[in-house]
């Protein structure tokens, strides 16, 4: 087994952290923090997620990296195990790239058994 | 500023980079306004010119290379603001802190943003019966997309039916939005505020009717935006 992958989380995942962890309630009008350029940046690196840069696909279109991670989260389910934790990083990058209507017509194909591409492989 | 360019200008930009593509727009304006010149008086010349014979020349080989000297030289002169221009848009292009799918439909705008559940909306335009004072005609909408300032956000933009385009004048962008195929460009807003476009690619009746209302804001309150809307 490779070693363990550190899955970043995406920005809904940061998001519900840092609700738990401070609410969501809106900064004091009056605290000196909204001037202050560092306690935006650090809120920005916290919160603020996007899949990186993938050298195969500089293209301005993205479909195929869509399409692409896509077929590789439900390859790796399928090679790797439906527990292997680092298989959510391509899961992670086609919720980001992918319009939602893409991948419910594609998780509807899935499931009837008719989408065109092989994951044991 | 009243001047020969009035008509021509873009409108006021509202980023640098936008800035820097407004000045290359009248730089090329201004050529196109030298060679216009250039070309009317020389027929000016040729026409009305005492010398008769000249302008019945058959073969003038340095007139010919002329010809080819300075458009070259135009081209030129072109080509150095022009690849500084994609050179800096590069530059904003290196990496990105946030995705916002848009998608065109017949006749709205939809939004998603990364993978956040219920923060997928649809933006129609407001009829005149439901516009506040001050919001301009045509072009609000009854769900605007919301970004945060000074950060790289990355736009995929598709389209559910036709062929749309998603632009924004003031900031100089301007992509398509094709079926089947994800259009990507990053951008990073400078300024807090509200920004507006068109859809500006022929798609139907209703084409003057889907407007784009983007409203840049800070990060603090785009946070508790997304902390009221997502599920």
């Amino acid at each position: 087994m490779p070693v363990e992958v550190e899955v970043p989380p995406t920005t809904y995942e940061r998001l519900q952290q840092y609700k738990e962890k401070f609410s969501d309630a809106l900064r004091h009008p009056d605290s000196p923090d909204w001037y202050k350029k560092e306690t935006h940046e650090s809120v920005k690196k916290d919160l603020l997620w996007a899949a990186p840069y993938d050298a195969r696909f500089p293209q301005v279109r993205k479909q195929r990296q869509c399409f692409a991670y896509y077929v590789d989260f439900h390859r790796c389910n399928e090679l790797m195990g439906q527990d292997y934790k680092p298989c959510k990083f391509f899961q992670n990058v086609y919720k980001d790239f992918c319009p939602g209507f893409w991948t419910e017509r594609w998780d509807e194909l899935l499931s009837e058994g008719r989408f065109p591409a092989k994951f044991d492989r | 500023m009243n001047n020969f360019f009035q008509g021509y200008n873009l409108l006021f930009q509202h980023s640098l980079f936008a800035s820097y593509m407004d000045w290359f727009h009248s730089f090329n304006c201004s050529l196109l306004l030298g060679v216009l010149v250039f070309v009317t008086l020389l027929f000016g010349y040729l026409i009305f010119g005492t010398f008769y014979f000249k302008s019945k020349k058959i073969e003038y080989q340095f007139g010919e290379l002329l010809c080819s000297i300075f458009p070259t030289i135009i081209l030129l002169m072109q080509m150095v603001p022009s690849l500084s221009l994609l050179y800096y848009y590069g530059l904003m292009n290196l990496d990105s802190n946030l995705t916002v799918k848009v998608t065109g439909h017949q006749w709205y705008w939809s939004y998603e943003y990364s993978d956040i559940p219920g923060l997928e909306f649809d933006s129609y335009m407001k009829s005149l019966d439901q516009l506040s004072l001050g919001e301009p005609r045509l072009l609000e909408v009854d769900n605007r997309c919301v970004i945060p300032c000074d950060t790289n956000i990355r736009f995929c933009i598709t389209s559910a039916d036709v062929i749309h385009a998603w632009a924004l004048n003031s900031l100089s962008v301007k992509l398509d939005a094709m079926s089947g195929i994800l259009s990507t460009f990053s951008y990073s807003f400078p300024m807090v505020g509200v920004f507006y476009g068109q859809c500006s690619e022929i798609c139907g009746a209703n084409h003057s009717f889907m407007p784009i209302a983007l409203e840049v804001t800070l990060l603090d309150n785009f946070k508790s935006w997304c902390f009221g809307t997502m599920e």
